[in-house]
């Protein structure tokens, strides 16, 4: 069995063992996946890339130490470290896709109504995010998925805190200008 | 020249939308509670419902962790494939 050195307080989802990987899973997955989601313009590779991160705290969780910060900003730091790599291996090359590639329609309990609104948000939504800038769509990314504050996100970034604050307002600015350029109402 | 009140504003509205803590917000400046209001409809989306992997990747990852200590050499150079490629700094698994 595979224990995280987690501290005694820390909530049970972070420490990776069989008894709670059900929980663990279920609370990681949907964050990590949307994390690399809105970081890369490819559904296939974010795949792919959530895999790898899954794969490497299991193999490497030995090496999370709870004194150098939470297990949050240690699975997304690994998370961080792949999409970089990932641009890396991708340079030079077309990084545009189909429109039509963005979204499906997944598998959500919800009504059709608010399948079609999500499926129309998300898909505006991931369109818009190629307008604006890596550095920036990295760090909302960070803020939206990873739990993480300011200062911990100013870490992983190399950012000083009150620039994360204020690249973050700014980029929120942008999004919701490119949105609304799209036609989408967000004050609905 | 950005109004440091309204970032701050914002960045605490953001903190309190994420950790779901809707009872905080007091959010007086307009323009920041329409964008409190575009990260709060975003944060709702589903964007792992995308995924094709979700359930047969949580196998895998189970069987791993049943093999706990009899993983092969092969298999711990593929899973950390890379590591020595990445960026020092930042780099969780040093």
């Amino acid at each position: 069995m595979i224990t995280l050195k987690t501290k005694a307080e820390e909530s049970e989802i972070n420490q990776l063992n069989l008894e709670n990987f059900e929980a663990f899973y279920s609370y990681y997955f949907p964050k990590i996946y949307s994390y690399i989601r809105f970081r890369i313009n490819a559904p296939h590779d974010t795949d792919d890339l959530t895999s790898k991160v899954f794969e490497r705290v299991i193999v490497h969780a030995d090496r999370f130490n709870s004194e150098k910060g939470t297990f949050s900003a240690w699975i997304f730091a690994i998370a961080n470290n792949l999409v970089i790599d990932y641009f890396k291996s991708k340079s030079g090359r077309t990084k545009n896709v189909s429109l039509d590639l963005l979204t499906n329609t997944g598998s959500s309990q919800k009504s059709p109504e608010h399948k079609v609104i999500d499926r129309e948000l998300k898909k505006n939504l991931l369109a818009a995010l190629q307008e604006i800038d890596e550095e920036k769509r990295a760090l909302i990314a960070l803020k939206f998925w990873s739990g993480l504050n300011n200062r911990e996100i100013a870490r992983i970034s190399g950012l000083s805190e009150s620039n994360v604050g204020v690249t973050l307002y700014r980029t929120l600015i942008q999004l919701k200008r490119i949105l609304a350029k799209r036609g989408v109402d967000i004050n609905d | 020249m950005i109004d440091k009140n309204l970032v701050t504003e914002f960045n605490q509205g953001f903190d309190l939308i994420i950790n779901g803590d809707f009872k905080g917000l007091n959010i007086k400046n307009e323009e920041n509670r329409s964008l409190l209001g575009l990260v709060g409809k975003i944060r709702k989306v589903d964007f792992s419902g995308d995924s094709k992997i979700g359930d047969s990747l949580k196998r895998q990852l189970l069987e791993k962790l049943q093999d706990d200590g009899q993983l092969s050499d092969m298999e711990l150079d593929w899973a950390a494939g890379g590591l020595d490629d990445l960026p020092k700094k930042n780099d969780p698994e040093k």
